[in-house]
């Protein structure tokens, strides 16, 4: 990799982490030399201020891409806060592929954001970057080996196919948010924040279609436990004792289902 | 939108009248005598468009007034691969020219060749279908090899960045097959460099015999917020390349001037332009409005100043 290339990927990454900024801020002789590029002409001039700078003085270009990106997530922070102007622009790097280092930024942001637990948010923004997962890979390259993708209809017609469906596509999205609500209020401009205990599973179905299972707090036993992105049959592994809960909530029809309330772009 | 890149290739190859070679020929000789720049433009196949205004949804009836917009910049990204988006813009501009303006290219990124010639590749698509006079993107990188950092960032003014962008600025115009314009951004942060931005965009431009879109406010605000003259970097520039200008108003936070395009366009930018316009016969003008766009006597305001400077001219 030649000298300015090197230049680059440190400039990207002083721009996706605010704390290597501010120990380029303090000391960029030492930042330098742990990169490699003490005394490169080309780096002399650069600062962490100017960096962040230029990031704000392009927030046209970075809405654009946060709302192409991310619009469910955009939608819902143009609902609340002048976006053009928060430090938010800067935080989210929305283009980067860390999505867990997204995650946290957006939730440690929340609060200033209108929501003050950042449920709604992270929720969003993992629905959102879902999606775009779904929709730049091939057909069927999300499940296991030989097995087919079963829709819901399968999951309520099928004791066997449901958990099969279940572990080989879900992942778990959020303990604390009624996602089908939550898209809906955010598509009406109505959002307000108001977690409650739900347990809601994304899973993707035949024909790049999306859909969200929810439970209630019948299956609060693995809120507690759930992490974000967790795939279902890890969860499943991780939690042998609260992990039927949730299947449980699902065939008892409990769980609240939602088909296709985001359709994947096939374009 | 559905024909095969290599046969789109082709087919511009033919279109001699778009190929733009011939006006560098010319351009030393005539550069200082407007009557010879407007043959040399109009040999160039580049028409003269007036003024125009980038595509926002929120300015809604003012689009439609044809005396003041002549002409739509449209934001590239948004219509990459939208055929269906790309009609709805073609029936709102009424059959006035569409320009893509690109804010992705990332021409300065070194490495990822292969997504980048894709994206080259949608684009030439896209200019073909609305049949753009011409195309532009910006002078920097906004992504490395691995991520995309939703910026427009400044390259490090060396030979081999300026090497390599030329060498992309000619793949660009041999796979679109249109004039290309390359835009000065606003930058807030510099690097130790073998050129000034001047010389950088000079070498560049007649290298890779390309156009420029000088945008006349981030020119004012970085001569403001780095300390050099903005005259003097007009000296610089190849004025025969620049196709079209870039007017805005910004904002000063902090002792540092933003290119918000939020503001009425500034006198002193007003000044620049005059300037340029009497030594240069521009084929375009363009109006960049982001926010408050519900103050429609300031855009109207901008915009016919625009077309009366250029009247002059």
């Amino acid at each position: 990799m030649n000298m300015d290339a090197r230049i680059q990927e440190f400039v990207a990454d002083l721009l996706l982490s605010r704390n290597l900024r501010e120990s380029f801020e303090k000391d960029p002789q030492r930042v330098l030399l742990q990169r490699g590029l003490e005394g490169s002409s080309a780096t002399h001039k650069l600062s962490a201020a100017g960096l962040e700078r230029a990031a704000r003085s392009t927030i046209r270009k970075r809405m654009e891409r946060l709302e192409k990106n991310l619009p469910l997530f955009f939608r819902a922070l143009k609902a609340k806060v002048n976006i053009s102007s928060h430090p938010i622009i800067l935080d989210i790097p929305f283009g980067a592929i860390d999505i867990n280092h997204i995650v946290t930024e957006v939730a440690k942001r929340s609060p200033s954001l209108g929501d003050a637990c950042g449920y709604c948010l992270t929720t969003l923004m993992q629905y959102d970057l879902i999606r775009a997962s779904l929709s730049e890979a091939a057909p069927g390259t999300l499940e296991s080996s030989g097995e087919r993708t079963r829709g819901l209809t399968d999951l309520a017609n099928s004791p066997e196919g449901r958990e099969i469906m279940i572990s080989t596509n879900a992942r778990v999205l959020s303990a604390r948010v009624d996602l089908n609500s939550l898209i809906a209020q955010i598509q009406e401009g109505s959002w307000k924040c108001s977690p409650r205990d739900v347990l809601a599973i994304v899973i993707r179905s035949q024909g790049g279609h999306m859909e969200i299972i929810q439970t209630g707090p019948q299956a609060s036993a693995c809120v507690g436990a759930l992490r974000s992105w967790t795939p279902i049959k890890e969860f499943y592994k991780l939690h042998p004792q609260t992990g039927p809960a949730v299947v449980q909530a699902l065939s008892t029809k409990q769980a609240l289902v939602s088909r296709d309330p985001g359709r994947v772009s096939s374009c | 939108m559905s024909v095969p890149p290599s046969q789109r290739v082709r087919k511009f190859s033919r279109n001699a009248h778009w190929c733009h070679n011939h006006w560098h020929q010319w351009a030393p000789s005539f550069c200082d005598q407007r009557n010879e720049e407007l043959l040399m433009s109009r040999d160039a196949g580049i028409p003269k468009l007036g003024v125009g205004i980038g595509y926002r949804e929120e300015l809604g009836e003012l689009i439609d007034d044809s005396s003041l917009v002549q002409w739509i910049e449209v934001i590239t990204e948004q219509y990459l691969g939208r055929p269906e988006k790309i009609q709805d813009l073609i029936k709102i501009t009424k059959g006035r020219p569409i320009v893509p303006h690109g804010i992705e290219m990332s021409i300065g990124t070194f490495g990822n060749d292969d997504q980048w010639l894709a994206y080259v590749e949608d684009l030439a698509e896209l200019v073909e279908y609305v049949n753009a006079p011409w195309f532009s993107d910006h002078l920097c990188f906004t992504r490395t090899s691995s991520v995309e950092l939703a910026a427009l960032i400044p390259l490090p003014r060396s030979r081999e960045a300026a090497d390599h962008v030329i060498g992309r600025a000619r793949k660009v115009q041999e796979i679109v097959g249109r004039p290309f314009l390359l835009e000065n951004i606003a930058f807030h942060f510099d690097w130790g460099s073998d050129y000034s931005e001047a010389e950088f965009l000079q070498r560049i431009t007649e290298e890779a015999d390309c156009h420029i879109l000088l945008d006349l406010t981030n020119l004012e605000y970085n001569a403001r917020n780095h300390g050099f003259s903005a005259e003097e970097y007009l000296d610089v520039i190849p004025l025969e390349r620049v196709v079209q200008v870039h007017l805005a108003g910004g904002v000063e936070g902090n002792g540092v001037w933003y290119d918000t395009h939020s503001q009425k366009v500034s006198d002193r930018v007003w000044q620049l332009f005059r300037e340029l316009t009497r030594k240069r016969n521009l084929p375009a003008a363009m109006l960049e409005r982001d926010m408050r766009l519900d103050e429609v006597d300031e855009i109207v305001g901008d915009l016919a100043m625009a077309q009366e400077i250029l009247s002059e001219a």
